[in-house]
């Protein structure tokens, strides 16, 4: 039988584990795939509240498909801000990324 | 930890976006587990790849920075604290959680009536990323 406690900690180890990728990789793309890691660990902890707390307004969902939509979004824009850096760049490791201006 | 190869890392993540589409059928949420399925799965899956492929990513070495060891660590000390920290908070959990019947004439209810403005605001958003990537992606003159 699972309970709310078995999601909770699920999400916990899957916001690591993203939050380990953003720090520790080199390479933009896995970062901007342990970002959504951590949205989906948040999406899971919002419909398994929902679920067990008040399974009767589905204010969880709702909630989670607006962080699906603000996800595609980030995705969107973060790719394409991927491939402007490695146009003038010519490498997508964040080592090389140290100056502000364009 | 990882796969060295970048291909492989996108692949166990499409694994785990399915997984976690799974969980979301498991708490009586199908149009959630349906858009994670689309969403994750689909779209953002095949954009990442389409993007491995058009960036050489010709990493020398390791996949990981010089402080993956000190991160591990760290990161695998905040795990256990909030996985201890959740599982000790008394949460205000109902007896035989039950979603009802017809849940996603409900939901849409609840998307479409008390929660329409943000929905509209939420496709705005998406119009600005969507200029914003092209604007981003195009060539310069």
């Amino acid at each position: 039988m699972l309970t709310l406690n078995h999601y909770l900690i699920l999400a916990s180890i899957l916001f690591s584990i993203g939050l380990y990728g953003v720090v520790a990789k080199r390479n933009i793309l896995l970062i901007l795939v342990s970002v959504d890691f951590m949205l989906n660990a948040a999406n899971l902890n919002l419909v398994a509240i929902s679920k067990y707390v008040s399974p009767e307004h589905l204010y969880g969902q709702v909630f989670a498909i607006f962080v699906m939509i603000v996800t595609a979004a980030e995705v969107g824009v973060g790719l394409g801000i991927v491939v402007y850096l490695y146009r003038s760049h010519v490498s997508i490791e964040n080592q090389e990324f140290n100056v502000m201006k364009g | 930890m990882t796969s060295k190869k970048i291909v492989h890392c996108i692949f166990y993540c499409f694994i785990m976006f399915v997984a976690i589409g799974g969980l979301f059928l498991l708490l009586d949420a199908p149009f959630i587990a349906a858009a994670q399925l689309f969403i994750y799965g689909g779209a953002v899956t095949v954009l990442i790849l389409f993007i491995v492929m058009l960036t050489v990513t010709d990493l020398h070495g390791s996949l990981r920075n010089a402080q993956s060891g000190m991160a591990l660590l760290v990161l695998a000390f905040f795990g256990s604290v909030l996985a201890f920290a959740v599982s000790h908070t008394k949460w205000p959990v109902v007896k035989n959680p039950s979603v009802g019947t017809n849940v996603m004439g409900r939901f849409a209810e609840q998307l479409f009536k008390n929660y329409y403005f943000p929905f509209e605001i939420a496709g705005v958003l998406l119009l600005a990323a969507l200029v914003g990537a092209i604007y981003l992606g195009r060539e310069d003159e």
